[in-house]
């Protein structure tokens, strides 16, 4: 926690890795022969460089703040991506990185582009009532205390943002193998909520021990997923901690007025439809508000309902239920729903199965046969 | 920049032949030329850096080991996208193909990444010969997949035009021929050898290999394709009948490439406005570009001359100097088409035939049918996938137009038609907005060959007259000069061909007289019908009119000038608005028409009566009441001032005295003559104003007797011609004597 | 349901109005505003809709309505199956030349997702014209507004000696014989 901490303003990064070594301080001079970089760190800061925007990798270079500055100056970063790469790799091992530093540089890379990812939303429980303070390093040796005593091998490496949020990467291996750099997990933890935002490693086995030490580490009780996934993190958080614009009464008369002195309306031009569409209009928004709606790419929904036939005809009317699945997918998925009613291609309003995925925060679901009365009430898992 | 002058190279290579990867490298850097070239541009340090990537991977490709995986080689890897990346944004120079297709077809590597390979094999200039030829021996001796071997066709295919030689290709002519066993192989082999054909090809064991196919396989339109052309080189040896058009031949075999192809090529041209200058001096441009471009360049069949040369001597010793043929693109001036009219051969690429003069002079005059199916089948295909009339892209639609009045000067060229365009114009007429390319379509519709009434009415005249009715006057008036020219062609055509009967070449269709006379005759009677609307629906506006007149122009004199025996005269909707119009323009060129169809249906009654034998076609006693009703409604209108009373027209304007006094018009009986016609009112007052200066009283009244002649005179001096030749010819003087104001008049 | 009938109320003086019928209000609107930006002598109103019936309780407000023009989209199937669910609501007399398809979209024919022949149909058994165009591209807009323009006129009856009627059989006529 030193050294290269201070040259950036964002956030501050804790990197430990499997051995205890504290962290190289930065060599300015170059050329120092007496600690030669590993080749597959070179390599990992390579490919890491490789899948930066080129115009960004300055910024995020100097976001990681392990080269210095007078180092930056000497990249020529309008030459071809690949040759950047390498010259950063040089600096690097002019600087003697380590496996630390470069998972560093990979978390500042998903930070600024969360979106690559897949992000699952767990949500965390309490028995009793009692409020700890979160204390940061604690939390922090707790989870490493968890994973390493169960795998040995493992890359954990924490960096702290303003939003109160821990970042935290974990590269795993097993007690008899290296970590695998380049199938990570990545947790996001805001310290005052219940929510755990977690990007699986392909590596899924591992899921159980981390949610594990998540829990232990975050003295909770009890933690299970949501049911709610997406690539845009940011959606999620607005969805979990309900930051979307949502309909409040006092937002009706403002677009209304808008609406009359627009430019656009011709008093030549009559619209027919008017009444239907503001109807469809007051509907919409009092089901997604007026603000952008959170990013979803998809949301599924299975059905394991009996199919319903005439009773003269006894085909299929068995009491064996009917499996089917529907996916709905969309680069943007509720503003996709929320257009559907104004350009005519589906009556106002939707069904409440599409339209409570804001509030019941999930976008899979498992529709059964109904017990009660309600038609389309659906129970979780 | 350096590299983007691409052009320049190959030519180099040419001419020393090289191919060898490493000889072109060092040639590269050597190059003194390029040297110069280097100083331009600041950005020539990142394009060497790509360049020396290339060539990296490309030597990466020539030296490259058996089986290595994709996912498991970062170099491999490195070098495919390398490769990829610069075929897309510039295409890949001459010398690379030779490595990347070795390397593709050898089967060396997976086939994702053949595949890759193949995808990414872009020409920037063009792509030399050896390198394909090599590659069907590859072909031969099937290391590869079955899969790659149909991309390679379809590559082939594609970029066929940008082959620099074709010679060696054509050796290979049987090798191609022996793939059509393959089924899946079978449709891209017959599309690949329908480029190739040459008629020293066409052999009857060949034939009946392809016979023996169609047998098995059914009627296939690739098989078809390919016998129809043998057909037309050697009808003598194919006897079977095939079905007369088919609108495609090939399936679209152009697949991943044609698009980049396309961005290659534009962003080359954007380039090449600086670039070009510096070679256009030291040698013939070779840069190939694509089809109709607007700097269309002829592609080469035998391009150099060292090549030549060396042919030359070998066809000699071969004796086979009497195939030996002119290189079209030596061919400059007329004096050299004439020297070599006996050995030139076409290019390859039909298409280029529409820019050169000297080869449309040759095409005309050696009117063999399958150089016209070549031309047919490439504008065919063009048209149909180039269509691109609404496309937002602006260039797009500026070249599809270039295009478009390329065909159309091609055809005023040769004076005909082209069916393929014919065959455009009738799918697309109906989904015409009158608006994409309007002076173009308009213009290429004047070229339509005659046919059959049915067919010319459902294509050509149904979506015609819809478009006319709603469209703007400015729309109408182009819709009327273009088939004025329609008529023009057509009749132009019939006199060309009057002269000529016994020429064999004739078309089939419509050739008796009385076909031509009735499709004629229909088109006058369409725009008759949409000339009457028009005038309704605009108000008779002068500008319209003309358009409409004008086209009379060419029907009253139908007889005369272009021999045929139909005569038709206007309807009442145009000869009244023209005979009643307020300017004395269509006034003027009314008087002129009738005079025109007065001396036609003299010199026909004459004809008929002079030659004893009874003629095919007489005109109809109907044509002649329907004139004769007519001019008595002109002189009455401009002479006899009795247009009211002795007009015999059904749709006329007789009207009787009761009803005319109702109109409370004083003096209505003097309303229409050359005097008060409201056309001709102004040169009226202006001759009052001459002939009695110190009058004010514009006392019409005074012109009669001496003065009318003098009006007359006044009237012809004013450049009514018109007005002259009909009144000279139509008006019997010596009966106006009996008229109230004849009495004084000299007969 | 109401029908909608082209002589159920009085025509007002020197003007005239078009009712565009279009699932797709983007393009409706684009049209609407092209075709009240041609130069004319008269008064144009233009109703846009999605579909017919027009809502009822408009009815009082809705002046005559001179000429109907039903938008059909090459590439929507929804687009030619709202206009044949709509053409249900006139009034058979409003087909004696009152009555206008207009398919956009014709600059994409290779993403055609509806049977050209289903359009030559409609046209056909409703016997009314069928114009082509592209609207997405501007000059083709303002000739199509203009083209447009010119019906709505013999529509309104601001052409002397040419009735709705004579003209639609003008625009048949070819194809009936």
């Amino acid at each position: 926690m030193r050294g290269f901490l201070d040259t950036h303003r964002t956030g501050q990064a804790v990197a430990l890795g499997e051995d205890q070594r504290p962290v190289p301080l930065r060599k300015h001079a170059p050329g120092l022969g007496d600690f030669i970089m590993d080749e597959t760190v070179a390599e990992y800061i390579r490919r890491t460089v490789l899948k930066i925007p080129r115009d960004e990798i300055k910024t995020m270079l100097q976001k990681w703040g392990f080269l210095s500055e007078a180092q930056l100056q000497t990249i020529n970063f309008h030459q071809l991506k690949d040759n950047i790469s390498q010259d950063v790799v040089q600096l690097c091992e002019e600087n003697s990185a380590d496996i630390k530093q470069a998972a560093v540089l990979d978390i500042i890379y998903n930070y600024i582009y969360p979106n690559k990812r897949v992000w699952s939303v767990y949500q965390m429980n309490k028995t009793g009532e009692e409020t700890d303070f979160f204390d940061l390093t604690d939390f922090k040796k707790k989870i490493k205390r968890r994973l390493r005593s169960a795998l040995k091998n493992v890359t954990i490496t924490f960096r702290e943002y303003e939003d109160n949020a821990v970042w935290i990467r974990i590269a795993w291996g097993t007690p008899y193998t290296k970590p695998n750099q380049y199938k990570t997990s990545y947790v996001v933890y805001h310290s005052q909520t219940p929510y755990v935002f977690i990007s699986a490693s392909v590596l899924k086995s591992n899921l159980p021990l981390l949610c594990q030490a998540l829990v232990v580490a975050s003295n909770y009780h009890d933690i299970r997923e949501m049911e709610l996934r997406s690539h845009s993190l940011n959606s999620l958080k607005d969805i979990v901690f309900k930051r979307y614009s949502q309909n409040f009464q006092t937002y009706y008369p403002k677009p209304l007025r808008e609406r009359d002195v627009a430019p656009e309306t011709d008093l030549r031009i009559i619209q027919e439809n008017k009444n239907e569409k503001e109807r469809i209009e007051r509907v919409n928004r009092e089901i997604f508000g007026d603000g952008p709606q959170p990013k979803l790419e998809f949301a599924q929904y299975k059905l394991e309902t009996m199919f319903k036939s005439d009773p003269k005809m006894d085909v299929l009317d068995k009491k064996e239920p009917f499996r089917c699945l529907v996916k709905f997918s969309s680069p943007h998925l509720l503003e996709s729903l929320k257009s559907l009613a104004p350009a005519g291609m589906a009556d106002a309003p939707l069904s409440p199965l599409l339209t409570c995925i804001p509030q019941k925060a999930r976008n899979y679901f498992k529709i059964r046969e109904k017990k009660g009365l309600f038609p389309g009430s659906f129970v979780s898992p | 920049m350096q590299r983007r002058q691409t052009p320049k190279q190959p030519l180099q290579v040419h001419r020393k032949k090289q191919t060898d990867l490493s000889a072109w490298r060092k040639g590269g850097r050597i190059d003194p030329e390029k040297s110069v070239q280097n100083h331009q541009s600041p950005n020539n340090q990142k394009n060497d850096s790509k360049q020396d990537s290339l060539e990296q991977a490309l030597s990466y490709f020539e030296k490259v080991q058996d089986r290595v995986s994709l996912k498991k080689n970062n170099v491999l890897q490195k070098h495919l996208t390398t490769v990829e990346s610069i075929a897309l944004q510039r295409g890949l120079p001459p010398e690379g193909f030779d490595v990347l297709l070795n390397v593709a077809l050898s089967g060396k590597l997976s086939d994702t990444v053949n595949t890759r390979l193949l995808k990414s094999l872009i020409p920037a200039s063009v792509i030399p010969e050896t390198s394909v030829v090599s590659s069907v021996s590859w072909l031969c001796v099937s290391k590869c997949s079955s899969n790659i071997q149909l991309l390679f066709l379809r590559w082939l295919i594609t970029v066929f035009d940008f082959i620099d030689h074709k010679e060696r290709l054509h050796a290979l002519y049987g090798f191609f021929f022996s793939f059509l066993q393959d089924e899946k192989m079978c449709p891209y082999v017959c599309h690949l050898l329908y480029l190739l054909t040459r008629k020293e090809n066409v052999k009857p064991f060949r034939i009946r290999r392809l016979l023996d196919l169609q047998a098995k396989m059914g009627m296939q339109s690739h098989l078809q394709a390919l016998l129809s052309l043998y057909k037309l080189f050697c009808p003598e040896l194919v006897t079977i009948t095939l079905p007369g058009k088919t609108k495609t031949y090939f399936k679209d075999s152009e697949g991943p490439w044609k698009a980049t192809i396309n961005t290659v090529r534009q962003r080359k041209q954007e380039n090449s406005l600086v670039s070009q200058p510096l070679f256009l001096g030291t040698a013939q441009p070779q840069s190939r570009k694509r089809k109709w471009n607007t700097q269309l360049i002829i592609p080469a069949s035998s391009t150099n001359k060292n090549n030549l040369e060396e042919d030359r001597e070998k066809q000699r010793v071969d004796f086979y100097g009497t195939n030996e043929s002119f290189p079209v693109e030596q061919l400059q001036t007329f004096s050299q088409l004439l020297q070599n009219i006996h050995h030139l051969e076409f290019p390859s690429q039909m298409g280029s035939v529409l820019t050169n003069p000297l080869l449309l002079h040759y095409m005309n005059c050696i009117k063999d049918e399958s150089i016209y199916l070549r031309l047919y089948y490439w504008m065919g295909q063009t048209l149909q996938e180039e269509c691109t009339w609404y496309v937002a892209d602006n260039k797009q639609y500026e070249e599809f137009k270039d295009f478009l009045e390329t065909v159309y000067k091609a055809e005023c060229f040769l004076q005909e038609g082209f069916s393929s365009c014919e065959e455009f114009l009738y799918k697309s007429l109906p989904l015409w907005d009158g608006f994409c390319c309007r002076s173009q379509i308009l213009r290429l519709v004047s070229w339509i060959p005659l046919s059959s009434f049915s067919e010319m009415k459902s294509h050509l005249y149904d979506p015609l007259a819809q478009l006319f009715f709603t469209s703007s006057l400015y729309f109408k008036c182009s819709v009327l000069e273009s088939l004025k020219e329609l008529l023009q062609n057509w009749l132009n055509w019939h006199i060309i061909h009057l002269d000529s009967e016994s020429d064999s070449q004739a078309h089939s269709l419509n050739t008796t007289l009385s076909g031509l006379v009735n499709v004629v005759a229909e088109l006058i009677d369409f725009v008759g019908w949409i000339s009457t609307v028009a005038l309704r629906l605009e108000n008779n506006p002068t500008f319209l009119l003309y358009f409409i007149l004008d086209f009379y122009e060419t029907v009253c004199d139908m007889y005369l000038r272009y021999n045929l025996p139909l005569l038709i005269m206007p309807p009442a909707g145009v000869f009244y608005p023209a005979l009643l119009s307020m300017d004395s323009v269509s006034l003027n060129q009314l008087c002129y028409i009738m005079y025109r169809y007065r001396t036609n249906l003299v010199a026909a009654k004459e004809n008929e009566l002079s030659k004893k034998k009874i003629l095919q076609f007489k005109f109809s006693s109907q044509t002649y009441q329907e004139y004769n009703q007519y001019i008595i409604a002109m002189v009455g209108c401009l002479w006899t001032s009795s247009a009211f009373q002795k007009d015999i027209h059904p749709q006329g304007l007789c009207m009787d005295d009761e009803l005319l006094k109702k109109t409370t018009v004083q003096e209505f009986k003097t309303s229409f003559n050359i005097v008060y016609h409201p056309a001709m009112m102004g040169y009226a007052v202006l001759f009052l104003q001459q002939a009695w200066p110190d009058d004010t009283t514009f006392n019409f009244s005074l012109i009669k007797g001496k003065k009318w002649n003098w009006y007359l005179e006044y009237l012809y001096a004013q450049g009514l011609k018109g007005l002259k030749v009909f009144i000279e010819s139509s008006i019997n003087r010596v009966s106006q004597a009996s008229h109230s104001k004849a009495g004084n008049m000299q007969a | 349901m109401a029908v909608l009938r082209p002589f159920d109320k009085l025509p007002a003086l020197n003007s005239a109005v078009l009712l565009l019928v279009s699932s797709d209000e983007g393009l409706q609107q684009k049209l609407a505003e092209a075709i009240l930006r041609e130069k004319k002598n008269f008064k144009i109103n233009i109703h846009l809709a999605t579909s017919l019936p027009l809502p009822s309780e408009r009815d009082h407000l809705r002046p005559r309505i001179d000429m109907i023009v039903f938008m059909i989209d090459i590439k929507s199937k929804y687009s030619l199956k709202n206009v044949e669910a709509s053409l249900a609501y006139v009034d058979a007399s409003f087909f004696l030349g009152k009555v206008c398809f207009l398919v956009t979209g014709v600059g994409r024919v290779n993403c055609c997702s509806i049977e050209m022949n289903a359009i030559w149909k409609l046209g056909e058994i409703y016997s009314s014209p069928v114009l082509f165009c592209e609207l997405e591209m501007e000059g083709i807009r303002v000739a199509t507004a203009q083209r447009l323009l010119r019906m709505l006129q013999i529509c309104a009856g601001h052409i002397p000696g040419v009735s709705a009627l004579s003209f639609g059989s003008l625009m048949r006529s070819s194809a009936n014989d």
